[in-house]
């Protein structure tokens, strides 16, 4: 009897324990890739990675950097010396230690020249990284950088397990990743889901507030929102802009509507023989953002630089819309309009031709309103829709033409979404011109003083000299109009009421420590 | 019979050599490189070429293609590029959740597609021969999506009596099931209601019914036998389609099937694969058809190997 009643009150007890479990399910417009933060960066990736790692700082709600792993850092005297000191007693899911020597091979295996990691093109090379004392690490710069915090910042740059890693090996670490972070990984099933659970281990003061997160896939966007308003999921992330307001009207929900700090641009080759100075000016006072911003709706707000006005060294390089001044200049150009309403010139078009990957929601719409506008002054923009390999493949092979054989570029016109991960729109801007890698896709010769100016922008000098060089950069955009700005768009996400404490990041990393799900 | 086997088995040697040599020049003259894809945005060429190297891609074509068939033959398919895994683990995963729903849809299929067929032959002309056709008529023409949207909206948002995504239980499989089964179900149907029409008009059934035989063994056993070849063939095919997976009900339904699998996999140039699963579909198309021919000899005792 006694035996019987004793098993009766484990199962109540075991019961009543998995009552208690809190699960966070969140349904999200695809599953993750290999789960090693130096192979993967897109967003659905990072987006769990970021539970399970941590980085040496973070960005907080004002675009500040806020100590992570590192609980303090300095610039030495030298001005390329970066002293971190680290947080101590921190350990890994697998219990290994976390130190200096740890952070040391992390920035050895991002920066490593035969397999280098996602953050290496943006990280300054290192002179030297020294391990002062188990908690203190210097990395020595080849040059003052700035940015290089930023980056660090970022969800590019997370700290690995290094015992763990190098146990398992770099092709099987994305299927059991470790880090400090305040989730633990559980389970993968590709193509489906990925399940973390609380670290109760963890370090920090404010750690995960449910037992279980749950990254379920589900594509179909429809779907998506179907399932949070079956209750099923408890927040659905990239919802449609017309979905939105079904999920407002239903019962027990909330919506979450922030702009984001990524944009979508329209760009231009401008080697290109039709897409001369006055043909791209033209293109530039022919879009009107304000009804592109009727047709998109909540999918995003116009956008009229690299990055919304709240990011650092915001510059408005937009023309205002004025279709007289787009003909005029096409006019003086010597494009005459033909029959149809298109310009021509010695027997050719004025055709340009866009390749889109129509990824970013409302892309689509926005840029069938610029053929509209574009029309209207007698440009006839044609739109190619191909996948993302297809899309860098075409781009890359346009530049190397132009770079390596000095031939004119293939590819005319070309969108982008681009996010910045650093608060500053620095991020998004051409690198220095006079060393482009492969990435020369713009065609912009070698611009000593615009180098100068993003070398200043990125450097430790003082903000006021930063935002000069800022503006030096956004008054070359403003000449170039090689990238006409659209909109920022909109991150929209629908949750029950009962989730509380979620905060949407602009930059797209995502945290969840401090989430809960309430009655 | 087991001869016929046996040659049917050597005929897939030069069949999976052909895939595996068409899959292998296909991906590799598509536009888009893995090595650009897998090195990142702000990648410089140096950093794309030792990613190219990492992935063995910096060799040349007919070297690539000697080692990926030498390793195929033993059963080893490669590592995703992008998942990370052993290819052949997530074919693996895939084929059983995408052989789940082809269950489902096929018994979907045989259970209405067939007796709607039937009922629509033998009641030709009437209401009900007209509601049957129409229902077969929207099978084939609804778009999966959208008929999968409206069969989450009633059974799960406003019945909620089905779960709306994943996998895990039985009841997980019963609405991507229906949702993939329509089309086949009208084309079935369909397929049924013809072939019956022709069959019932012939010189045997009308003895059959002079003999005084009562209807349904009029209709099961002389019409539906011999009607049964064409459907026989149909139902074939169509099981090779549903294990080929479908991309647009896997992701409305969110389910981890081969077909996204498969899709995913063509965005991300993951080169590996692509070849694989279509190496694998290839391999199940064949082996359905040669079930097919098997089940002949069991429709029509004429027939014999």
């Amino acid at each position: 009897m006694l035996q019987r009643l004793i098993a009766f009150g484990t199962i109540l007890l075991v019961l009543g324990f998995a009552a208690a479990q809190t699960t966070l399910t969140i349904g999200r417009a695809g599953d993750v890739n290999d789960m090693n933060p130096f192979r993967q960066a897109n967003n659905l990736t990072a987006e769990v990675t970021y539970q399970i790692h941590e980085g040496l700082m973070r960005y907080g709600p004002d675009l500040e950097l806020v100590p992570m792993l590192a609980r303090d850092w300095e610039l030495l005297e030298d001005g390329v010396t970066w002293r971190f000191y680290l947080q101590e007693g921190v350990t890994f899911h697998t219990g290994n230690l976390f130190n200096a020597e740890v952070v040391k091979w992390n920035f050895e295996t991002m920066l490593n020249p035969e397999a280098p990691g996602i953050a290496a093109g943006l990280l300054t090379a290192f002179e030297s990284l020294e391990v002062v004392d188990e908690y203190t690490l210097d990395v020595t710069l080849n040059e003052p950088n700035f940015i290089f915090l930023n980056i660090l910042g970022a969800a590019l740059f997370m700290i690995v397990d290094m015992e763990h890693y190098l146990a398992v090996g770099e092709a099987n670490y994305g299927q059991s990743p470790s880090g400090t972070g305040a989730f633990k990984f559980v389970r993968w099933d590709p193509g489906e889901r990925v399940v973390l659970e609380r670290n109760d281990d963890y370090w920090g003061p404010v750690g995960a507030g449910v037992d279980r997160v749950v990254f379920q896939s589900i594509p179909d966007e429809s779907a998506r929102v179907l399932a949070l308003l079956t209750g099923e999921i408890d927040m659905a992330f990239t919802v449609p802009a017309d979905q939105m307001g079904l999920i407002e009207r239903a019962q027990n929900m909330q919506v979450f509507r922030t702009p984001t700090f990524r944009t979508l641009f329209l760009e231009s080759n401008i080697k290109h023989p039709r897409l001369t100075e006055n043909v791209r000016y033209a293109i530039a006072h022919a879009i009107d953002r304000n009804q592109i911003s009727t047709v998109i709706g909540e999918n995003g707000v116009p956008a009229f630089g690299h990055g919304p006005p709240e990011s650092v060294g915001y510059f408005d390089h937009s023309l205002p819309f004025d279709p007289e001044e787009a003909r005029r200049l096409l006019d003086e150009d010597g494009w005459t309009v033909g029959s149809d309403g298109i310009r021509s010139r010695d027997g050719e078009r004025l055709t340009l031709n866009v390749l889109t990957r129509g990824v970013t929601a409302g892309e689509i719409d926005a840029l069938q309103v610029v053929q509209l506008q574009l029309r209207r002054v007698g440009i006839d923009l044609t739109l190619e829709r191909v996948d993302a390999a297809a899309f860098t493949s075409a781009l890359n092979t346009g530049a190397l033409r132009w770079k390596e054989d000095g031939l004119p570029p293939l590819t005319e016109m070309w969108t982008t979404g681009s996010g910045i991960r650093t608060g500053e729109v620095g991020y998004l801007q051409n690198r220095p011109l006079c060393f482009q890698t492969v990435r020369a896709w713009y065609a912009i010769d070698c611009t000593p003083e615009y180098d100068e100016a993003f070398s200043i922008s990125q450097s430790p000098a003082p903000l006021e000299e930063r935002l000069a060089a800022y503006e030096v950069m956004g008054e070359y955009n403003k000449l170039w109009q090689h990238r006409h700005p659209l909109f920022h768009v909109q991150s929209n996400i629908g949750a029950k009421d009962s989730i509380q404490g979620f905060v949407v990041d602009p930059q797209d990393s995502l945290d969840l420590r401090g989430v809960t799900i309430g009655n | 019979m087991l001869v016929f086997i046996g040659k049917r088995m050597l005929q897939l040697i030069p069949v999976l050599f052909g895939v595996l040599l068409i899959t292998f020049a296909v991906t590799r003259f598509t536009p888009g490189d893995p090595a650009e894809l897998a090195a990142g945005e702000d990648a410089t060429q140096a950093m794309i070429e030792a990613t190219r190297t990492r992935l063995g891609l910096d060799r040349s074509l007919p070297v690539q293609f000697g080692l990926y068939a030498l390793r195929a033959v033993q059963g080893d398919l490669g590592t995703s590029y992008i998942l990370g895994y052993k290819v052949t683990t997530l074919i693996g995963q895939a084929l059983v959740y995408t052989g789940q729903l082809a269950l489902v849809a096929m018994i979907v299929t045989i259970v209405l597609g067939v007796p709607l067929g039937i009922v629509s032959a033998v009641r030709r002309d009437t209401a009900i021969d007209g509601i049957a056709r129409l229902v077969a008529l929207i099978g084939v023409s609804i778009p999966n999506f959208f008929f999968g949207l409206l069969m989450i909206l009633l059974f799960s948002l406003y019945l909620g009596w089905l779960p709306s995504f994943g996998t895990g239980t039985w009841r997980h499989l019963i609405l991507p099931g229906i949702t993939l089964g329509t089309f086949s179900t009208g084309l079935i149907a369909r397929l049924t209601r013809s072939s019956m029409l022709d069959t019932l008009e012939q010189d045997y059934i009308r003895t059959a019914r002079a003999k005084g035989l009562a209807g349904w063994v009029v209709v099961y056993k002389h019409g539906l036998r011999n009607a049964g070849i064409a459907i026989v063939t149909v139902l074939g095919l169509n099981l090779g389609n549903l294990l080929a997976g479908s991309v647009l009900t896997e992701s409305v339904f969110s389910f981890p099937g081969i077909g996204r699998l498969l899709v995913n996999s063509i965005f991300n140039r993951d080169y590996a694969t692509v070849q694989g699963a279509i190496l694998v579909i290839a391999i199940i198309y064949v082996l359905v058809n040669l079930l097919v021919d098997m089940l002949y000899a069991v429709v029509d005792p004429r027939i014999r190997y």
